[in-house]
């Protein structure tokens, strides 16, 4: 449990997804994550990649999908600095931007060992991926197991 | 069904004042306001046969109440009413809830049907944790809420977007949020009524740049009530029923980052489907209820609807056009940024704010000889854009 959280909820907010395979439809996104690579779904029947990872293909709706590799580069275009009000866990400035990879998708992430006010349109940024808490889960005769996570972020490249 | 225009009224309005009213449990706010509804249209409690409550966010609990048929029970409709049910798509709640009732009016499914906000988000959530609703409700859990952003992060990088592709100024955006509370410096049910200046807004602490803290919407409690009938029913009732015109409405995205335009979104398409129907254009339009929640998207409803071109919606405001007095009244109720954030109420406040302007009930604030209005909203991260346009004639 994220130890800033202790005490100060009766039900303690989780900002982050479970991973598990047990738990999450798209684990091996995480699983690719650990290993540095970003990837989503792709549709084996009429080729349409989508993201975030679906489990249906929303072009045609079929079930036939396969992992693929997305580019962990990218460009800026649009960056906020959120200096107040940020959820219970977080510490400002959080830094945010809008991110092109590669003409291939626009997708949403914060860019982090950067700081306030260097960080601009037009920037070009990589992927970079850390642990975040992991979670306790039930195990066999009561065992309690700590399932590892992890999250994405970008930093300037 | 395409056809709605003219055949079902808004006949009643209620509203209880927004703000910090810890003694005031929501479903008082929710009654109260209902019953002024029912008395405002002058019918005998009894013809309503549907009522619609839609979702409260700060509790679940009384959430399930209103599910399960409380305010049937505390207006005496039990065994009278044939359905209660809610209808809920978040900020853009009161456009389904209004669609909604018409349908079933003109289906022959119900005779009068009573739409219900209320909700508690200023003293039944404590600052942190309306910090926290709003950096996980309708955020994405997996791909955006990790991050920590709270509704004035996404709201700062759209309007970091417009701003870089339209050169609108800081003190054109700081100028919207004057407009509201010029409205509701008016509005006795508003919970901001204090004159406030350019000067103000700019010195307000940053939240998430460019947006300051006077430019963030504020929580409160609050409750509002509209009723429906049909357009007949209507006009024995009264002799100014607030006809629905033309609805237009598309839905874009969950995630933010999935919206192919985030300075646009889909006004554009959803007002020309509304005006159509309508047969009416921005040019007949008397007031417009622009859903706000952050000043740009009071610029880029301007612009979508046809009121401004791309990019002159600041000057527009900055000039006092939509000032009392001026000659496009936007957001007559001070919208959520003065009024208040009630929730979903936000968006039933501004329905609610129409039809009391066409009604003649606005009081000091009263747009005079108002015929047509116009009124925006949308939910979530901006994930649909609806459009409405109501009228006390039918064109
Ligand atoms: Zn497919």
């Amino acid at each position: 449990m994220n130890k800033i959280l202790e005490g100060k909820y009766a039900v303690t907010m989780d900002m982050y997804p479970l991973q598990g395979k047990e738990f999450n439809r798209i684990y091996p996104f995480y699983e690719f994550l650990k290993e540095g690579r970003l990837t989503t779904t792709a549709c084996r029947d009429c080729g349409k990649k989508a993201f975030p990872p679906r489990v249906v293909c929303p072009e045609c709706l079929s079930e036939n999908l396969e992992w693929v590799d997305l580019p962990t580069r990218g460009k800026v275009l649009v960056v906020t600095e959120e200096e107040v009000g940020v959820p219970l866990g977080f510490e400002t400035p959080l830094i945010h931007a809008l991110i092109d990879l590669g003409g291939e998708l626009t997708l949403f992430s914060r860019v982090v060992n950067v700081k306030q006010g260097e960080l601009k349109e037009g920037d070009e940024v990589k992927l970079t991926v850390f642990p975040v808490d992991p979670v306790s889960v039930e195990g066999k005769k009561g065992a309690v197991n700590l399932q590892e996570r992890v999250f994405f972020a970008f930093e300037k490249a | 069904m395409d056809d709605l225009k003219g055949k079902v009224a808004i006949v009643g309005i209620g509203e209880v004042p927004s703000g910090r009213f810890p003694e005031r449990e929501p479903i008082v706010s929710a009654v109260a306001s209902a019953r002024q509804a029912i008395i405002d249209a002058g019918i005998k409690k009894e013809e309503i046969d549907a009522v619609i409550p839609t979702a409260a966010l700060w509790s679940p609990q009384y959430n399930t109440e209103l599910v399960c048929c409380r305010i049937v029970e505390e207006l005496g409709l039990c065994g009278k009413a044939r359905m209660n049910f809610q209808v809920f798509s978040g900020g853009s709640s009161c456009c389904n809830m209004l669609k909604t009732a018409a349908g079933l009016i003109l289906l022959g499914l119900a005779r009068s049907v009573l739409c219900v906000h209320s909700d508690r988000l200023g003293t039944g959530v404590t600052g942190q944790g309306g910090i926290d609703l709003f950096s996980t409700a309708g955020i994405s859990k997996e791909w955006e809420a990790p991050y920590g952003l709270h509704y004035s992060a996404i709201a700062g990088l759209i309007t970091q977007r417009y701003v870089y592709e339209t050169g609108t100024t800081e003190e054109q955006l700081a100028s919207v949020c004057v407009s509201n509370r010029k409205w509701a410096e008016l509005n006795p049910n508003a919970m901001f009524r204090k004159p406030l200046t350019i000067e103000e807004v700019m010195a307000s602490k940053m939240l998430s740049t460019p947006l300051r803290a006077k430019e963030s919407n504020v929580l409160a409690d609050g409750g509002a009530a509209f009723l429906v009938t049909s357009a007949e029913r209507a006009r024995k009732l009264t002799d100014r029923p607030v006809y629905l015109l033309g609805e237009g409405s598309r839905v874009t995205h969950f995630a933010l980052s999935q919206e192919p335009d985030m300075t646009r979104f889909a006004w554009a398409e959803a007002a020309e489907e509304a005006y159509r129907k309508a047969g009416l254009s921005p040019e007949d339009i008397d007031v417009a209820e622009i859903y706000d929640s952050y000043p740009v998207f009071q610029l880029i409803g301007l612009e979508e609807l046809g009121f401004c071109k791309r990019g002159e919606a600041g000057a527009f405001v900055y000039a006092g056009n939509t000032w009392p007095g001026g000659k496009l009244p936007m957001t007559t109720n001070g919208g959520m940024l003065s009024q208040g954030h009630t929730g979903a109420g936000g968006g039933v406040a501004l329905m609610v704010e129409a039809a009391r302007q066409l009604m003649g009930k606005a009081g000091e604030r009263q747009v005079s000889g108002a015929r047509f209005a116009v009124v925006t909203a949308t939910g979530g991260t901006y994930m649909d854009s609806y459009v409405t346009i109501l009228g006390t004639e039918i064109p």
